[in-house]
């Protein structure tokens, strides 16, 4: 899988959502990539994943120092709970580390998969810290769309009960 | 075990102190002072009581032993559970107020989770403390009668002295086993689970303890523990709390009135009969020399502090350099840390026969205990260092021993000096052991205060010596920390604060 | 819930009569302090730091005892903690041992509720705040803004009559504060969420006009009521770029300084 090798921007899907929302907002959905910094006190270290998960997420459009909302990401913005969160879970069900988790999970008998299975597999291509994060990340954004949980004791995730 | 009871007290008693002013007053000097009295020379002590109470069975040994590690567990126990409770925040403390938790939820929600990182990293380090004076005690004798317990410790010691190298070996590796098994069941998944009581807010998922990570790469041992360990406690914490809410409300009473009355009680009747032995009959004549055993002792003791000082800078930074390294190197001293000293006897004996000088020997057996709590506190500053000014002093040219001297020694100052004092006290624990040896069937020994209360106790049983040398010993750790290590910690810990 | 606009004057939730804090014996940070909650109002309380508006809210929620003066609840005195309301801290003040839904019940817990049914309002009150999918993450996997929503959840989840807020969102980012205020407001206006009226102490006039329904400005040394702004003819939603709101903003700081 051709993104397989590509690493999840680290911005919790919190911040993402506040970005549609401000872009939605904006006239035409559109804004300077600069002005997203200062006057709402994002540092580009806050603020680049947060742009690279959005666009990953097919929300926005970048080009010549502009960020624009897609149709999609139009759609997003302004969309009630809990029909975002539907919307966005099919698109985060496409990435692919959280598709093989949900698929191991659903897989499993006993619905369960252990979290090392997957970090061993992430050592192959990153660090031990940054295969941690990856996992993290997927973690947050995987419980907003409900996708999968994980339980700290077992050190497994497993499927919400629906 | 011993150390279950430790904790179950100490925890009431550091809450008292945290809760009321009146209790602290009394309780935090006494923890201070018991805390960096060596417990081993108490011992000798102990047994006579004990053995009295018991009509000299082997029940009254053996109750002494079980004293003597509860004493030597239960201060830092309890000074570690004053500490946490202090540091809870203030608004957390509200909430649970303002939410309505009281009694025992109060206690499993709030007080006990608090408590539980302290406990825990105190339980480990009291673990291994208990094994130093299990062993130790194992093997003692009161006056010319000489008790022997059962166990790991004497059987240790008896092959030491009778000299079968092999055996000896053996009951070396035992030890070594059990405590790596204890690692890896016990501490690796408890410090795991002890995660999620971590105050200090960090934004990503804290990194799991090095031991856990090294030694739990094993995926079955490692999930079958999380999943038998972990329910375990958080079971065990519900219990507790409403254990420790009933106990609260029906024994608060009688165990104020029980420590109000007993503790002066014990003291003066102690007093009287110590009165009693010095007036009773002329002085001996070791008395004379108790002064100057005193500081040989003291310079032994202090060599260690500064070898252990010394060697631990370096080490340490060189340590927390290889990053590959770092995690393995910290297992393994983890694992060497909770060697008691005492297991090392052996090993100092064989030197011994070698033609190593007995003075040597103490100070190494003295370090061996001592290196530990030195290296432990560096590192620990060590790595908090962040990379920045590291590399920042790298860009400056700062290299080598101008590194050292002008970035990593004040940046890690104040743990460096917190190590050196728990290195002292142990020091003393070590020494009184140390300086007297029966090993094969020679006799080696030194001049120091240790030596003159181990003569006293096995040898001549004169109990005025021991006597007088134990409170001579009191009295000068107690000088010292009073008018040197405090007030060093203090100026230190003000200039060197590693600002975040 | 707000108050109906053609409502006769509504009952009176809170009401402060003569309260003051000392500090030992001699040093005054409060007081005396008069004020008046009505059922269906958003009071928000300004003033710059050490004013003493957290110590009044504090003693609001009935964990700490006034040196002086009586607080009513519903006519009530007040004895101990205030049952009838909930408060939502600063610095969140979750319990980093506890899950998401564990903290949330842990208001209902402390009522005795059986566990099923306290798992069943928290996570009510967790998916009202928008968390759905958290429930058993720690606090510390989570953002400030969604640490701060558990912290609303659990206020929430014991259904107070008066919700209490002590600078809620001065640790949380310009965006995250803004949707959340949001969201307090369209929560208070929710036939799901029973809460009657909220007390609000900020220091920020920006976010006490665009809030609420009556202003109260403090000033300190010591702490005491100065002013009082009567915000009702001021229509919701009242954006920043108003220019009635901005108005009313500048009036207030000059009312300050």
């Amino acid at each position: 899988m051709a993104d397989a090798m590509q690493p999840l921007p680290h911005a919790p899907i919190g911040m993402v959502l506040g970005l549609l929302e401000h872009l939605k907002d904006a006239p035409g959905g559109r804004e300077d990539l600069y002005k997203l910094g200062g006057p709402l006190g994002y540092e580009l270290d806050d603020l680049l994943p947060v742009t690279e998960a959005a666009k990953r997420l097919g929300l926005v459009r970048i080009a010549a120092g502009d960020i624009e909302l897609t149709p999609e990401g139009r759609v997003l913005a302004g969309a009630e709970e809990p029909q975002r969160k539907e919307r966005l879970s099919r698109s985060l069900r496409k990435l692919s580390l959280i598709a093989d988790i949900r698929r191991a999970v659903e897989r499993s008998k006993r619905g369960r998969a252990p979290r090392m299975r997957f970090l061993e597999r992430l050592q192959e291509s990153f660090s031990e810290a940054e295969a941690e994060r990856q996992l993290s990340t997927a973690l947050d954004w995987a419980r907003y769309g409900e996708v999968f949980d994980f339980d700290p004791d077992a050190e497994e995730f497993f499927l919400p009960p629906s | 075990m011993t150390l279950a009871v430790s904790v179950l007290l100490a925890i009431p008693t550091g809450y008292l102190a945290a809760k009321s002013a009146f209790a602290r007053r009394l309780i935090l000097p006494t923890l201070d002072i018991f805390q960096s009295v060596p417990i081993v020379g108490f011992f000798p002590v102990a047994v006579w009581g004990f053995v009295r109470l018991f009509g000299g069975s082997a029940f009254g040994v053996e109750l002494a032993a079980v004293f003597l590690i509860f004493t030597s567990m239960f201060w830092n126990l309890a000074f570690g559970v004053y500490e946490s409770l202090i540091t809870v925040p203030e608004e957390l403390r509200m909430a649970a107020d303002q939410f309505g938790l009281r009694g025992s939820l109060r206690w499993s929600h709030l007080i006990l989770p608090a408590v539980v990182p302290s406990l825990l990293y105190n339980s480990l380090v009291s673990w291994a403390n208990g094994w130093f004076f299990l062993i130790a005690s194992e093997i003692i004798a009161v006056g010319p009668a000489r008790y022997t317990l059962p166990g790991l410790g004497s059987y240790l010691a008896q092959s030491v002295t009778a000299g079968h190298n092999n055996l000896t070996m053996l009951a070396l590796a035992v030890l070594l086993a059990t405590t790596v098994g204890m690692h890896l069941l016990l501490w690796g998944p408890l410090s795991t689970w002890a995660e999620r009581f971590h105050l200090e807010e960090s934004g990503d998922r804290p990194r799991r303890p090095r031991i856990a990570r090294i030694l739990g790469r094993s995926r079955l041992v490692r999930s079958a523990s999380l999943r038998v360990v972990t329910p375990a406690a958080q079971q065990a914490l519900r219990v507790s709390g409403r254990v420790l809410d009933f106990l609260g409300r029906h024994a608060a009473g009688s165990a104020a009135v029980f420590f109000g009355l007993a503790v002066p009680v014990l003291l003066g009747y102690g007093g009287w009969r110590l009165y009693l032995l010095f007036a009773s009959r002329p002085l001996a004549a070791e008395l004379k020399g108790i002064p100057v055993d005193l500081l040989f002792s003291f310079l032994r003791v202090g060599l260690g502090v500064l070898i252990s000082a010394a060697v631990s800078v370096p080490l340490a930074n060189w340590i927390v350099r290889r990053v590959r390294w770092r995690s393995a190197a910290l297992a393994v001293i983890q694992i060497l840390a909770s060697i008691p000293a005492t297991a090392f006897f052996p090993v100092v004996v064989i030197l011994l026969t070698w033609g190593l000088g007995m003075n040597a020997g103490a100070v190494l057996l003295a370090l061996t205990t001592m290196f530990w709590y030195v290296l432990f506190n560096v590192v620990g500053a060590a790595s908090a260092i962040p990379k920045e000014t590291r590399e920042a002093a790298f860009a400056f040219g700062l290299r080598g021993p101008r590194y050292l001297r002008r970035v990593f020694l004040p940046a890690v100052l104040p743990s460096l000096v917190t190590g050196c004092i728990t290195a002292w006290g142990a020091g003393w624990n070590a020494l009184i052991l140390c300086e007297y040896l029966e090993a094969g069937r020679r006799v080696h020994e030194v001049r120091g205060i240790g030596a003159t209360l181990d003569r006293a106790t096995y040898r001549t049983g004169d109990m005025q010596v021991v006597a007088a040398s134990l409170a001579s010993m009191v009295l000068l750790i107690i000088l010292v920390n009073r008018f040197f290590w405090d007030p060093l910690y203090q100026r230190v810990a003000e200039r060197y604060k590693m600002e975040a | 819930m707000p108050a109906p606009v053609a409502a006769e004057s509504p009952a009176v939730l809170l009401r402060l009569e003569g309260v003051e804090q000392f500090y030992g014996e001699k040093i005054r940070i409060l007081g005396p302090i008069d004020l008046e909650v009505r059922e269906g109002e958003f009071l928000s309380l300004v003033g710059p730091s050490g004013c003493g508006k957290s110590t009044l809210l504090r003693i609001v929620a009935g964990v700490l005892r006034p040196s002086a003066g009586i607080v009513r609840m519903g006519g009530r005195p007040l004895k101990g903690v205030n049952t009838r309301a909930a408060m939502v801290f600063q610095s969140f003040a979750l319990f980093p041992w506890l899950t998401v839904v564990d903290n949330v019940a842990v208001g209902l817990e402390a009522r005795g509720l059986p566990l099923r049914e306290r798992l069943k309002k928290a996570e009510k009150y967790i998916d009202l705040v928008g968390l759905s999918g958290y429930e058993r993450a720690f606090p510390r996997e989570l953002s400030r803004g969604m640490k701060q929503l558990v912290g609303l959840a659990r206020a929430l989840a014991v259904e107070p009559e008066l919700l209490c807020m002590d600078e809620p969102f001065s640790a949380l980012d310009v965006l995250t504060a803004r949707t959340i205020r949001d969201l307090v407001l369209d929560l208070w206006e929710s036939p799901e969420v029973m809460t009657k009226s909220i007390l609000l102490v900020t220091h920020s006039i920006e976010e006490a006009v665009a809030m609420s329904d009556r202003v109260l400005v403090l000033k300190a040394n010591p702490g005491r009521i100065a002013d009082e702004v009567d915000l009702r003819g001021l229509p919701r939603p009242r954006r920043p770029d108003l220019p009635h709101v901005r108005e009313t903003v500048d009036r207030m700081y000059s009312l300050l300084a």
